[in-house]
This record gives structure tokens, sequence and C-alpha cells, in this order.
């Protein structure tokens, strides 16, 4: 609990930072950042549509951060978030359609179980080019990514597959028993921010307390070492890269279930990128992912308010956002250096 | 002639709970080589960093012959004509000689090059020895490239030329050769300081020698006169036990491993070993002696399921390991201590416990199914950072906390508590001092009295001598010969490593 203060300890500070700097320019233009930071605020929380908005907003960034941030922790950049949770948002708005007969109770599980699979695949080949042939995970994510977006577009495509509800590049809605809705009722926490939160909680101990988890991080930390107290990269690489996948899917997923109810081309804003932003500034740790997904999401929840009210246009977050990665990159990079150089005066000290 | 070169007065350096340096003295003399000795942790190295302007001291005055100097940075220090050498080298491999020496101080046009290629083999020549500026560094020895990194300082101008354990990688032959260079440097009216923890070669080489303990400086000696008991004792505070003095006779039991017609490559694809025979019994040490880069890494390696045989057999108690991953050699009973703690040992960026419950994954008390039992690995974990004597001694810290040395005792105190029947001992006291030597020894002595074989690898002769039971030379990775530490001398077994003598 200490250590996860520490870790998360630097890039709340820095963001912190960041919104100080922000408030800085919005003097620099003549508004008054606290003006701009009340219509934020009230974008976001005022009412509990609002508020289950925000709230929801945070679950796909919760998740891609999570499939970045485990491999991540592993030594691998996993850049196909936004690619494995688009096949999964697709095989479960196809899913959904086709055992749409099925009871609520059977189909739910079937349609998440049906898209963490498919999206393991393209992950999974990642993960398995990486081990066995040695092709970078960034340069195989990426092209994947491509890959995936033209099949999906194909796919839907297909007269004979029927799978397009009428003209729209969508498919038809799903069953009303398998969309997601609150947890707790009239408190606009969903079912899918619970489940984001749990799934959080067990990467943490999953990472931390855990015989898998100590060998990810071992690899991640130093290969070399990790492979001579027996770790097999060969797994850990594998691995880390399907469970990347999977965390990614559950983004997917819950943009179907709860959000549009149905699979439609281009949901995804590049929900899969910005979860590297969620990562890094959750300091890679499950539950510094949580709090990360949900600041960001306040931010782009607020940003349509904080246009209609105080008449700044809703980019300005998008800056924002770009301002704290560019802060907690530079402070890693700083870190990093700091840490190479405490380790050659270590020496003989 | 022999005015202060060099004289620090009540240097103080303070981090975040702990204070590296408090109050230091030191004064060297032109024309003098003054060795800097102390425990792991004494503050050697703050004091180093200090000198060469890496690290700003928080109290204190530096001066160089006689004037007062503060310095921002390793240039400031560079310019007072102060050259450091490190304990890792900084030259680039695939660069030529001249090359790394111009490097990072160009001269402004392409034919200035020429006259430095003078100026490096004309000092060269002055300081005894030859080297081709145009040969590329990759090919030079370990010794050649220390030459060069001394050649490059020189250039620079330092008149004080600080050495950070310029030995550590040496082999007897060439520290000699070294201490023979350092030699002709102070003649001619430069000062030489050198940290080592080979308390030997500090008496033989150096004029005086200050001795730190615990961040303070104890006391300046003439190294005449002195002997190694003196110093240990200075350094450590109390009596100690000098490893050369500490094994005695043991009776091996049967064969633990047998190594036979062993080949493998090295990391470039070149026969690294070629057919080699050993046999490691109970309860015994078996030393391999050589030359680094001679097949010592790529034995271990191969050994501990880290690099496959081309041909031959690795056999553990029986069991043919043909096949076996590191994993399963691990659980089978073999502990590999590497030759670089950082680079194959502990991972910096994890906790002392979760590295040592890394190496312990097979241990049922340490976990419970896949969990880790937290309270369990913490006790394990105090026990044996006791047991090694590190400080710190909060498993919960950051590897990267420790200081070198005491990286080492944990890595070293994880092989020991593992239960493992085979031991792969790669260069036990790198960068550890006396206090902490005499404590390695004590688990050899205790693991081989279990009857775990113990299959050690040093280019430290004196710690090879007093270990191993039997020695074996490797060269060009064949065994070129058997020696028995109470037969032979250093100077025999240095020979033989070499390739002289039989």
């Amino acid at each position: 609990m200490k250590r996860l203060l520490r870790e998360v300890a630097a890039p709340v500070q820095l963001a912190l930072l960041a919104l100080g700097l922000a408030s800085l320019l919005l003097l620099l233009f003549g508004e008054s950042p606290y003006h701009v930071g009340k219509a934020l605020l009230r974008g976001a929380f005022a009412s509990r549509d609002d508020l289950a908005r925000t709230l929801a907003g945070a679950v796909p960034l919760i998740f891609t951060g999570l499939a970045v941030a485990i491999p991540f922790r592993a030594g691998l950049f996993n850049i196909g978030a936004e690619g494995q949770l688009i096949l999964a948002g697709f095989a479960a708005g196809v899913t959904a359609t086709v055992f749409a007969d099925l009871s609520p109770i059977a189909l739910m599980p079937l349609v998440m179980l049906i898209a963490m699979l498919v999206a393991m695949i393209p992950a999974g080949i990642a993960g398995w080019m990486r081990s066995r042939i040695g092709i970078h995970e960034v340069i195989a994510t990426i092209l994947l990514n491509f890959i995936i977006y033209s099949l999906v577009m194909w796919l839907l495509r297909v007269e004979s597959f029927g799978l397009m509800a009428g003209m729209e590049p969508k498919t038809a809605e799903i069953p009303l028993g398998i969309r997601l809705g609150e947890a707790i009722p009239g408190t606009g926490i969903g079912v899918a921010l619970v489940f984001a939160v749990l799934i959080a909680v067990v990467a943490e101990v999953v990472l931390f307390r855990t015989k898998p988890g100590l060998m990810l991080r071992a690899r991640g930390g130093n290969p070399r070492a990790a492979e001579s107290v027996g770790v097999r990269s060969g797994r850990v690489i594998l691995g880390s890269m399907l469970v990347g996948g999977a965390l990614a899917s559950f983004a997917g997923t819950q943009q179907v279930l709860e959000v549009h109810h149905s699979y439609i081309e281009g949901f995804s804003p590049g929900y899969g990128f910005t979860g590297i932003a969620v990562a890094l500034l959750g300091a890679n740790r499950p539950l510094g992912v949580v709090l990360a997904g949900l600041f960001f999401a306040v931010l782009r929840s607020g940003a349509f308010a904080m246009d209609a009210l105080a008449g700044i246009p809703r980019e300005a977050v998008g800056l924002l956002e770009v301002l704290i990665i560019l802060l907690v990159a530079s402070e890693l990079i700083r870190g990093s250096f700091r840490k190479a150089r405490a380790g050659t005066a270590g020496g003989v000290a | 002639m022999s005015g202060p070169a060099i004289e620090l007065e009540g240097i103080t350096k303070r981090y975040p709970g702990v204070i590296a340096n408090d109050h230091v003295d030191l004064a060297a003399r032109v024309g003098e080589i003054h060795a800097l000795v102390g425990e792991n942790g004494a503050g050697k190295t703050t004091l180093m960093r200090v000198l060469g302007g890496l690290t700003p001291p928080d109290e204190g005055t530096i001066r160089v012959r006689g004037r007062e100097v503060s310095f921002a940075s390793a240039a400031d220090a560079a310019a007072a004509g102060i050259g450091m050498v490190h304990q890792h080298f900084t030259l680039v491999p695939v660069f030529t000689v001249l090359e790394n020496v111009v490097l990072g101080d160009e001269p402004g046009f392409i034919g200035g090059l020429d006259g430095v290629r003078d100026r490096v083999v004309e000092l060269a020549g002055t300081l005894g020895f030859s080297i081709d500026p145009d040969r590329i560094v990759e090919t030079l020895t370990v010794g050649e490239r220390q030459k060069v990194e001394i050649l490059r300082t020189l250039l620079r101008g330092a008149r004080i030329l600080v050495l950070d354990e310029p030995t550590a990688v040496l082999t007897p032959q060439e520290s000699r050769d070294l201490f023979k260079l350092l030699r002709r440097l102070v003649k001619e009216g430069r000062t030489v300081l050198f940290i080592s923890h080979r308390l030997a070669e500090v008496l033989a080489a150096s004029d005086r020698i200050t001795v730190m303990r615990g961040g303070r400086s104890v006391t300046t000696i003439a190294a005449a006169g002195a002997t190694e008991g003196d110093l240990a004792r200075l350094m450590v505070g109390r009596e100690v036990l000098l490893p050369s003095a500490v094994r005695g006779g043991s009776e091996p039991g049967e064969p633990v491993l047998d190594v036979s017609g062993a080949r493998a490559l090295s990391d470039r694809g070149v026969p690294a070993l070629s057919g080699v025979d050993l046999t490691v019994r109970a309860g015994e040490v078996l030393g391999i002696g050589g030359v680094m880069g001679n097949g010592q890494t790529e034995l271990m390696e191969s050994i501990a399921g880290l690099r496959p045989l081309t041909a031959g057999a690795i056999v553990l108690e029986g069991a043919d390991l043909l096949g076996w991953d590191a994993a399963a050699r691990i659980r089978a009973g073999i502990s590999f201590v590497p030759e670089d703690r950082l680079d194959r040992g502990l991972v910096a960026t994890m906790s002392v416990e979760e590295n040592l419950a890394l190496g312990l994954m097979d241990d049922e008390r340490l976990f419970r199914g896949p969990f880790m039992r937290m309270c369990a690995l913490r006790q394990r974990a105090d026990a044996t950072l006791k047991r090694m004597d590190t400080r710190p001694s909060d498993p919960g810290l950051l590897v990267s906390t420790f200081s070198g040395g005491n990286q080492q005792k944990v890595l070293l105190g994880r092989a020991f508590d593992s239960g493992a029947r085979l031991i792969l001992l790669m260069e036990p006291s790198r960068g550890l001092d006396v206090g902490a030597m005499e404590i390695v020894f004590e688990q050899v002595r205790s693991a081989t009295a279990r009857g775990v074989g113990v299959l050690l690898v040093s280019s430290d002769l004196t710690e090879l001598m007093s270990l191993s039971d039997r020695i074996l030379v490797i060269r060009r990775g064949r065994i070129a010969g058997e020696v028995h530490p109470g037969e032979t001398t250093e100077e025999e077994l240095g020979l033989m490593m070499a390739g002289g003598g039989a």
C-alpha cells in the first residue's frame, strides 16, 4: 500500500501541475480558471445523467489502461488495444444478435467470452511473433490494428452474412435483457464500472501477490535476470499479451452492452491509444489506472459543458491531456536517468 | 616536489537517511600513489564522485595544489586537472582507439586527427607500452582498454588520476603492468588516487593509504611497514579473519555434477567451449581459473540451462540434464550466482524480498499455490539480510537503493538460502570488502559441510586459491590443467592461465 502511494504520488503531482499550467494559460487569455473549472465539473457531475455518463466514460479507459499496463509491466508495449477492442465490440454485437433467442443469463457470459477470445487472437499473434520470431510487438500490434479495421469493415458488409442492420454500418440492436444498467439504482454507478474496478483489484493482486505476477514483473524489470531464475520469457510474453487482449475486449464489450446497444462502426474515439496515456498516468499500477481513467473521463465528460457554459472550445481538454502526458513522460525519463546514474554510483559505495 | 596535490577537508555528503561522507579528510601529495580502502558502504565512491565533480558536497573544501576550488560539474573537475577512470569503461567498442581518445574533445578539422595520433603513440611510448591507435576497441583486451582510458584522461591534461577499483577486471599480470604504468606517472610528478578491495595489492602498489569506515576517514598510514591485518582491522574496526587463513581440508563425497565433452558457442556464435570435462563432488569446491573470456561464462551458463550445448553431456546426481530448461534445473537443485549482479542476477527495480522470492519460487513455505505468503517471505528476507549483514537491512527497499557490495550480498544470500545441491558461483566477492568476504567464505564452508558441491569461477587468484579444493585452469574453452592450492603459487597459476608452463 505504501508502495502504491509512492508510485502514484508523482503522477498525481504532475497532473496537478498540468492543471496549474492550464489555469495560467487560461489567465493569459483573460479567462477565469475558476469559472472554466466550475463549468467543467458541472458538466461532469451536475445531474445524475451527467454523473452516469462520466462514470460510464471511465470504463473503456480503465480497461484499455489495464490492457496497456499489464504487458508494460512485462516489458511489452501493447499498441494493439484499439484493434483488440474493436474486434471484441464487433464480436459482441454479432454474438448478441445471432444468439438473441438465448436467455439473458446465458447470453451475457457467452457474449463476453466470445468477444474476449476473439480479441485475444491478435494479441496472442503479436505475443507469439515476439517470443518465437523476435518481431517487435509494437510493429506487430500496429499492423494488426490495420488488418482488424479492414477485416471488420469487410465482414460487416458481406451481404450473405447479413450482419448490417439497414443502411448504416452497424449491427442489429442487442436484446434488452443483456443491456447493462446501474449496479445500484439511482447512483449512476454502472454494472460495468463495478466490474472494471473488480478486475483492477484482481490485476493488482495477481501482479503483486502471486508467483505469475512476480515472474511477469521480473521479466519486465530485467529479462536476463528473470531467465536465470527460471522465468520462461516466452510464456510471460505470450501470457501478458493474451491478458492485455482480454482486458481490451472488455472495453469493446462494454461499449456494445452499455452505451451503443449494437456494434457501430467507428464507435471508439481511440480508446486503445488513450489507454496508453491512462496507463502512464496510473504509473502502470492497476489501481492507479482506475484513478487515471476516472480523471480522464471527468475531463472528457465535462468538456461539452465547458464549451457551452464558459466558451472554451472542448478541444482544450485534449490539450490538457497532452500536457499531462508530456509531464509524466518527461518525469519518467528523468527518473530512469537518475536510476541509471545511481546504479553506476552504487559500484563500491 | 612532494607538496599537496589535492586536499579534501571536512567533506560531508548527506543522502536521505544516510550520511555517506561525514567530515572526511584526505590529502594526496604530488608524486604519490594514494590508495583508498574501506568496507562496502564506507563512502569511498561518494568521496570519489565529489572529487570528480559528479556530486557536489554539502560541506567541506577541496583544494587542488593549494588553491581552493568548487566543482559544479565533471567538466570543472577535468579543467582542474582531475581525471577519472571508472570501473565500467566508457569507451565505444566499435570505434578505434584514436576515435575514442578524441571523442567528446574533437579537434576542429579532420586533419587534426593525425596530430592526436602522434601524441597517442608518443605518450604510450613514454609510459612504456605500445598501442596501435587504429585498432578497434572491441578487439582489445580488458587491460589494454583500461590503458586507453588512462591515455585519454592524460591527453586531456589530467595531473591527478582517480581510479575506481582498477584491478577488479584484470589478471595478475595485467595488474602488475598497470601499477608499473601508474608508478611511471607519479615519477613524472602526477598523482594517483585509487580504490581497491585487494589489500595485498594496495600494500604493494601504493605509498600511502587512507582508510574509511562508516562514512568517516579513520586514518592515513604509510604502506611501508603495514600489514593486511592492520588494514582489515582499521576498516572493520575489529579483528578479522583474512580469507587465506580460512579453508581447511574437507573430504569430498559422491559426484554431484559431471560434465563431459561439453561444447558450446558464445553469444557471437563462435566456439567458446571445446570439449570440457569436469566433476564436482559433494562437499567440494572446484575452482575454475582463467583469464576472463576463456569460456567460463559459457560453461556456467550451459550448466545453469541458459545456453545450449552443441555436444557433450551434463549430469546432475545421475540425471542427464539434456533438454532441461533453467527452471527445471533450479528445481533439480542448481543455483546460479552470475558474474554481473545487475545483468543476470537481480531485478534492480524490484524490492529485495521480491528478488529473494524469485530465486525461491519452488519453496512451499513462501508460496501457497500461486499466492505469495507475504509474512513468511518478510521473515525469510529479514533472516537472510541479517545473516549476510547487509546495510540497509530493510527487505522492502528496492535493490537499486543498495550499494553494489550489498546487492552482491543479496544475490549470494539467495543462492545459499535455496537448498541447492550445486551452487555455480561466479566472482562471489566482486565489490565486497574483507568483512563481507568473511561472511561469504563462511557461507561456502557451511554449504560444503552440508554436502553441497560448489563450482567457483573467480578472476581473483587469492580468492580462488583460498576457497577451492582443486583448481582447473581453463584456456580457450579447454581445461588446460589441474592444480591443488596447497601445492602451487599465484604466480604459477597466473602463468598457466596466460598459457605458459603446464
